[in-house]
C-alpha cells in the first residue's frame, strides 16, 4: 500500500497539473482562431495548423507546464514527512527505505506518463471539434519524450526532495538547477545536444523536420535510451542518499 | 519579532536566489566572448548582457523566485500544524500577515539587486564595462514588477490550501497571461504587457538597437503595478480574517 501512500500525498499536484494541461490543450485549439494570427505574427516559423500546435503545446508553453508539474510532483517523501512530525510512523513501517523511495518514485513517473498521454488525445480531439487536422499519431509519438524528459526533469527535483526539509527550499533549487542545466548545455563548446527540453520538443536531429515540424521517417532510440538512464541515475542516486540518511 | 519569524521562513528561499542569480550573473560574463563569437549576428558586451541577464536567464530565475517567495503562509503552517501556535502570539492576523508580505518582499529586492552588484563589477573584473545606471534602471523596473509576481502568488497562497497550489496555479496563469497579450486588442496596450516592462521590450524607454534603457522610465506605472500588488496583500489580509482554522 505504498503506493497508495504515495497517491494520497501527490494527488492534488498530479490532478491539477492534469487539470492545467487539459486546459492549455482546449485553449490552443478551441480558441486557435483568435491566437494563431498573433502567434503567427510574433513566430516567423509558424505557417499552418500543425506548426502552431508544436509551438504552443508540444514544443511550447504547455510543456513548460509538464516540466513544471515534474518538478512538482518530486517533492515530498520522508523529508517532507520529517517536517510534519510523521517520519517515525513512516520508518516504522516494515519496508526498506529503499521500497519506500522507489515507490514514491515509480507512482510519481506514472502520474508523469498519464500527465504524457493527455495532450495527443485532448488536442486530436478539439481539432476535428474546428475542422482542423490533427492525426492522433502525431502526437502519439511524442509521448515517449515528455515521458522520459519529464522522467529527468522529476529526477532532478527528486535529489533536492531527499536532502531538504523545506520544500520551498528543495522546489527553489531544484529550479534552479534546472535553469543552470538547461542554460549550461548550450554552451557552444558541446559536442552533443543534451537540452531535455529539445528533445521533448522533438528538436533533436532526426526527430521532427524544422522547416514542417512534422515527423519524419527516423525515430532516433539513442537520446531515448540515454535520457532514460540519467533519469534512473538520478532515481538511484536518490535512493543512495536517503539509506544513508540519519533522521 | 514577526519580521524574525517571517524571516526565518523565507531566508533560505531568499540566499538560493541570490546566491543563483550571483551564479548566472557570473557564469553569463565569464562566457561572454564566446556566447557573442556564437551569435547569429554581431553584439555589443551591453546587448549581450541585456539578452543573457535582463531579458532571458537572469529574468527567469527573478520571476521564478518571486513567486517561490510569494507561497506559504497561514493556510500552509496549517497542514504542517503550526499555525495554532502563530495564531496565538499577540499578534493580529492582518500584522502577522502583512509582516510576512513585507519580509518576502525583501527577499525578492534582494534579489532583484544581485545583478546590480555583480554585473558592473565583475564586467570591470573582465575589462568590459557596463553602466551602473542601466542595471539600476532594470532594478527599479524588477522591483515593480516582481511585486506583482510576489503579490498575486501572496493572494493565491491564502486563497488555496496545498503547499503547492498557488505556485501551480500562478505559473501558468502568468504563462497565459503572456499568451493572451499578443492577442491584437490586448497588443494595442503595451503598458499592459508587465513582461514587456520588465525588460523594456517594444517600450518607448528602451532602445532595440542599442539595447539600453533611454528616457524616463514610466513612473506612473511603476507605481501603479507596486498598488496592484498591495491590493492583492490587502485582499488576502482579509480573506483571513473570518478564517476558522
Amino acid at each position: 500500500m505504498l503506493w497508495y501512500k504515495a497517491w494520497r500525498e501527490s494527488r492534488i499536484r498530479f490532478l491539477l497539473s492534469a487539470a492545467l494541461i487539459t486546459c492549455m490543450c482546449f485553449t490552443f485549439t478551441l480558441l486557435q482562431g483568435r491566437l494563431y494570427p498573433g502567434i503567427a505574427h510574433e513566430h516567423a516559423a509558424v505557417h499552418n495548423y500543425t506548426q502552431y500546435i508544436h509551438w504552443t503545446v508540444y514544443g511550447g508553453v504547455t510543456r513548460g507546464i509538464l516540466q513544471l508539474s515534474c518538478l512538482v510532483l518530486a517533492l515530498g517523501g520522508l523529508q517532507r514527512d520529517k517536517r510534519e512530525g510523521t517520519l517515525g510512523f513512516t520508518l516504522a513501517l516494515p519496508v526498506s527505505r529503499v521500497r519506500l523511495v522507489l515507490t514514491r518514485a515509480a507512482t510519481g513517473l506514472a502520474e508523469v506518463l498519464v500527465l504524457s498521454l493527455l495532450p495527443p488525445f485532448f488536442i486530436t480531439g478539439a481539432s476535428h471539434l474546428i475542422h482542423q487536422p490533427m492525426p492522433l499519431g502525431y502526437g502519439l509519438q511524442f509521448i515517449p519524450l515528455w515521458t522520459i524528459g519529464g522522467m529527468v526533469t522529476f529526477g532532478i527535483a527528486f535529489i533536492f526532495s531527499v536532502l531538504f526539509t523545506n520544500e520551498y527550499v528543495a522546489l527553489a533549487a531544484a529550479y534552479m538547477t534546472y535553469f543552470f542545466y538547461l542554460a549550461g548545455v548550450r554552451h557552444p563548446r558541446l559536442k552533443y545536444n543534451l537540452h531535455v527540453a529539445d528533445f521533448m520538443s522533438g528538436q533533436f536531429p532526426g526527430q521532427l523536420d524544422r522547416s514542417t515540424m512534422l515527423w519524419g521517417n527516423t525515430y532516433p532510440l539513442t537520446p531515448i535510451i540515454g535520457f532514460f538512464i540519467a533519469g534512473v541515475i538520478l532515481v538511484a542516486v536518490s535512493t543512495f542518499v536517503t539509506t544513508r540518511q540519519d533522521f | 519579532m514577526l519580521w524574525y519569524k517571517a524571516w526565518r521562513e523565507t531566508r533560505k528561499v531568499t540566499l538560493v536566489g541570490i546566491i543563483a542569480m550571483a551564479i548566472a550573473c557570473v557564469l553569463i560574463m565569464y562566457n561572454q566572448q564566446l556566447m557573442r563569437d556564437h551569435a547569429d549576428a554581431p553584439m555589443t558586451y551591453i546587448a549581450y548582457i541585456y539578452k543573457a541577464v535582463y531579458n532571458s536567464m537572469g529574468r527567469d530565475i527573478f520571476i521564478i523566485l518571486s513567486i517561490i517567495l510569494g507561497s506559504g503562509g497561514l493556510l500552509q503552517e496549517k497542514s504542517v500544524g503550526t499555525v495554532g501556535f502563530t495564531l496565538s502570539l499577540p499578534a493580529s492576523r492582518t500584522r502577522i500577515l502583512l509582516w510576512r508580505a513585507v519580509v518576502g518582499y525583501l527577499g525578492v529586492l534582494a534579489i532583484a539587486i544581485t545583478p546590480v552588484i555583480v554585473v558592473p563589477l565583475g564586467s570591470r573584473y573582465l575589462g568590459q564595462s557596463y553602466p551602473l545606471g542601466q542595471a539600476f534602471g532594470f532594478f527599479v523596473l524588477w522591483s515593480a514588477c516582481g511585486a506583482l509576481f510576489y503579490g498575486y502568488t501572496f493572494l493565491l497562497a491564502h486563497i488555496l490550501e496545498g503547499e503547492h497550489t498557488s505556485i501551480l496555479l500562478a505559473i501558468p496563469s502568468l504563462m497565459l497571461y503572456g499568451v493572451l497579450m499578443g492577442l491584437p486588442w490586448l497588443a494595442r496596450f503595451p503598458m499592459l504587457n508587465i513582461f514587456d516592462i520588465m525588460n523594456g521590450e517594444d517600450m518607448p524607454f528602451f532602445d532595440e538597437r542599442l539595447r539600453m534603457l533611454v528616457g524616463p522610465l514610466p513612473w506612473l506605472t511603476l507605481v501603479v503595478i507596486p498598488l496592484v500588488a498591495m491590493s492583492f496583500v490587502f485582499t488576502a489580509s482579509r480573506r483571513m480574517q473570518p478564517r476558522d482554522f
